[in-house]
């Protein structure tokens, strides 16, 4: 080892300083790959976090930077909890829960349908081409499209118009009124904002269904072949057993991440009709840059952060329990 | 056959090979691609729709939104080619100006859809470069080096991805509003970072997890320095996952609407996401296929990219993290 550490210290230039320095300080040396990142994060998440989030959240901030910001104590909590803020707060969060209810589970199903067909061989018939890659590919242009494009183009297909080639669809099935169309109208506006909500996120689940189901070893399914189990019976008792893990991660880790978005609501919908599709996120994002009453915004949000520390320490106790 | 057959085959004596319709052989790849068929009408049904339509006047969009643009040039008469080699007839005739290309044409007039164009990739690139390398050092401390604290600041770390980005937005705008970096570049390469970096880092350290344990002991034999194994070893080993952590953050920059929206709002500072939304404002239905255009171009560029990258992507995502089955 010393030998090493002698190899080590000829090297010399600026490597060899960097790393005398690591040698000296044994176990921190680690620490030294984190300071860029740290440095980072610590200007633009934990400072304005800390400082301006919380503390603004105890004041009636103005947009005027010469006018003092007064402390106005509870004020903005109880505004959201208590006082007139109450029956919206409320509201936004049960659209918000059911948003995620409904969401979830058809991204789940899309996307497990999705990787298992993409799993598939699809072969030029004749010409022996396999056309596999591409089809991968053209199944992402839901992920790869912003939010707000998504949401704008359902939103639009969704108008009762010529144009809206969706809203007139629907209207062979059912009896979606005329004045309003999906967007525009109860019961439809939030199945018209889930669709394009799947439409957008559903890639991310595929992409690591689609991975998952590549490490199943086809072997298992050759075997029970062989033994004469259906195609079903080969879904429930090899594919989905193997991917337990994967989906109830990729479960988590999308509620975690996306239970905050906002932008395909506020696309495909403004919050419509009223406040029926008005997710916690827009409520917060109306307050802040609509309103511009940033303190009663910032109460909100963090009771929406408090709300969820739950969910975030489930996801960061799985992300560290292999330390 | 039938006395083979026997009693364990009512239901599913199909799958055997020596009955006439096997699901394997028969069903499967008629069943295969309408399942095909129908994911990609779906998937493909805004794509086709924004493009179709960008390339329409409005009159046409009402007509008929799903039909194929009425393109108004004349196809060069076989005549005319020998004129092209020759040099006589102009390669592309007077005629071809009167194609519905007037919407896209008329939209770069009315809105600065160019310098949108650069503010995005600008902002995008300059992100994905500041995360990406910041990630890359502490990524790697994480997966493979060992410090006092480590899971604290493994926390730490990731938080600003695991909290709503509208919850970073608020005290971000009040952030850039003191240093004075709204509607500069600067600002919104910073607060893109700030979601950027915790999602690169996180994916980063996965996949140096999955890298073999004796790597940079055999480098430290071999006589590289302690620096010297991560730089010349690790680093050139993990070169495909940091490309697509990277263009995964330059997608995450280009689709992101709330940073770009509170802190810029001139042309040249605010990026794609927020300027179409704005187009809805500006122009609705009298001018649908400007929107339809401004859409359309927001989506294909980040679509060309996922289908180049759709291979590695699948490595970058599923060994990021938890993801690992």
């Amino acid at each position: 080892m010393a030998a090493v550490d002698q190899i080590g210290q000829d090297r010399g230039g600026i490597e060899g300083i960097v790393d005398s320095i690591l040698e000296e300080y044994g176990g921190v040396q680690g620490m030294l790959f984190l300071v860029p990142s740290l440095v980072l994060l610590a200007g633009i998440v934990f400072y304005p976090m800390v400082v301006n989030g919380l503390i603004l959240s105890f004041q009636d901030f103005t947009l005027n930077p010469n006018a003092a910001d007064p402390f106005v104590g509870l004020e903005n909590y109880q505004y959201w909890l208590l006082g007139s803020g109450q029956a919206l707060f409320l509201f936004s969060v049960k659209v918000t829960v059911l948003y995620e209810l409904l969401v979830v589970p058809f991204d789940l199903v899309v996307a497990l349908g999705a990787a298992l067909l993409m799993n598939e061989k699809f072969e030029l018939p004749g010409l022996g081409i396999e056309t596999r890659a591409f089809w991968r590919g053209l199944m992402l242009a839901g992920y790869a499209s912003p939010a707000i494009a998504a949401g704008l183009t359902w939103g639009i297909m969704e108008q009762a118009a010529e144009y809206g080639i969706v809203y007139q669809a629907a209207t062979m099935f059912f009896d979606v009124p005329a004045s309003g169309g999906i967007v525009g109208n109860r019961p439809w506006a939030f199945w018209g904002v889930v669709i394009a909500k799947v439409w957008r996120d559903f890639g991310f689940m595929y992409v690591v269904f689609l991975a998952g189901v590549q490490s199943i070893p086809s072997a298992l399914y050759e075997i029970s072949k062989v033994d004469g189990a259906n195609p079903i019976q080969r879904f429930r008792y090899i594919t989905l057993p193997h991917l337990r893990t994967v989906i109830v991660t990729v479960v988590m880790i999308r509620t975690v991440f996306t239970v905050g978005k906002l932008a395909i609501p506020l696309a495909t919908t403004q919050g419509g009709p009223v406040n029926y599709t008005r997710v916690l996120g827009l409520v917060i994002f109306d307050v802040a840059f609509g309103e511009w009453a940033l303190g009663r915004a910032a109460a909100l949000g963090m009771l929406f952060a408090v709300s969820i520390i739950p969910l975030i320490l489930i996801w960061i106790k799985t992300e560290t329990e292999d330390y | 056959m039938a006395t083979q057959d026997g009693p364990t085959t009512e239901k599913f004596s199909f799958e055997r090979s020596g009955s006439r319709f096997s699901w394997e052989d028969h069903y499967k790849p008629v069943v295969k691609y309408i399942a095909l068929g129908v994911f990609l009408a779906w998937i493909m049904l805004p794509v086709y729709y924004t493009g179709v339509n960008s390339l329409k006047g409005p009159g046409q969009i009402f007509k008929t939104a799903m039909g194929i643009p009425y393109v108004t040039f004349d196809p060069l008469p076989f005549g005319d080619l020998i004129g092209i080699i020759t040099g006589q007839v102009p390669l592309i005739p007077e005629a071809a100006d009167a194609a519905q290309l007037s919407a896209w044409r008329s939209m770069w007039d009315a809105f600065p859809f160019v310098e949108y164009l650069l503010a995005t990739t600008v902002v995008s690139v300059g992100t994905a470069g500041l995360a990406t390398v910041a990630a890359v050092f502490s990524a790697y401390a994480f997966a493979r080096l060992d410090f006092p604290a480590k899971t604290p600041l493994f926390v730490l770390s990731v938080m600003g991805f695991t909290f709503p980005i509208v919850l970073l937005a608020i005290p971000i705008f009040v952030l850039m509003q003191d240093l004075t970096l709204l509607n500069t570049y600067l600002g919104m390469i910073l607060a893109f970072t700030a979601f950027t970096l915790p999602y690169n880092i996180w994916l980063l350290r996965g996949f140096f997890e999955d890298l073999p344990d004796n790597l940079e002991e055999s480098a430290r034999v071999d006589g590289c320095t302690q620096i010297g194994a991560f730089f010349r070893v690790i680093l050139p080993l993990s070169r495909p996952a940091i490309a697509s952590v990277f263009l995964l953050a330059f997608l995450l920059a280009w689709h992101n609407f709330l940073m770009a929206f509170i802190l810029g709002n001139d042309p040249l500072h605010t990026t794609l996401a927020p300027a179409i939304l704005q187009l809805r404002g500006t122009f609705f239905v009298k001018n649908l296929h400007y929107i339809m255009a401004g859409t359309f171009l927001s989506m294909f560029v980040p679509i060309l990219m996922y289908m180049y990258l759709q291979t590695h992507l699948v490595e970058g995502l599923s060994s990021g993290g938890g993801v690992k089955g």
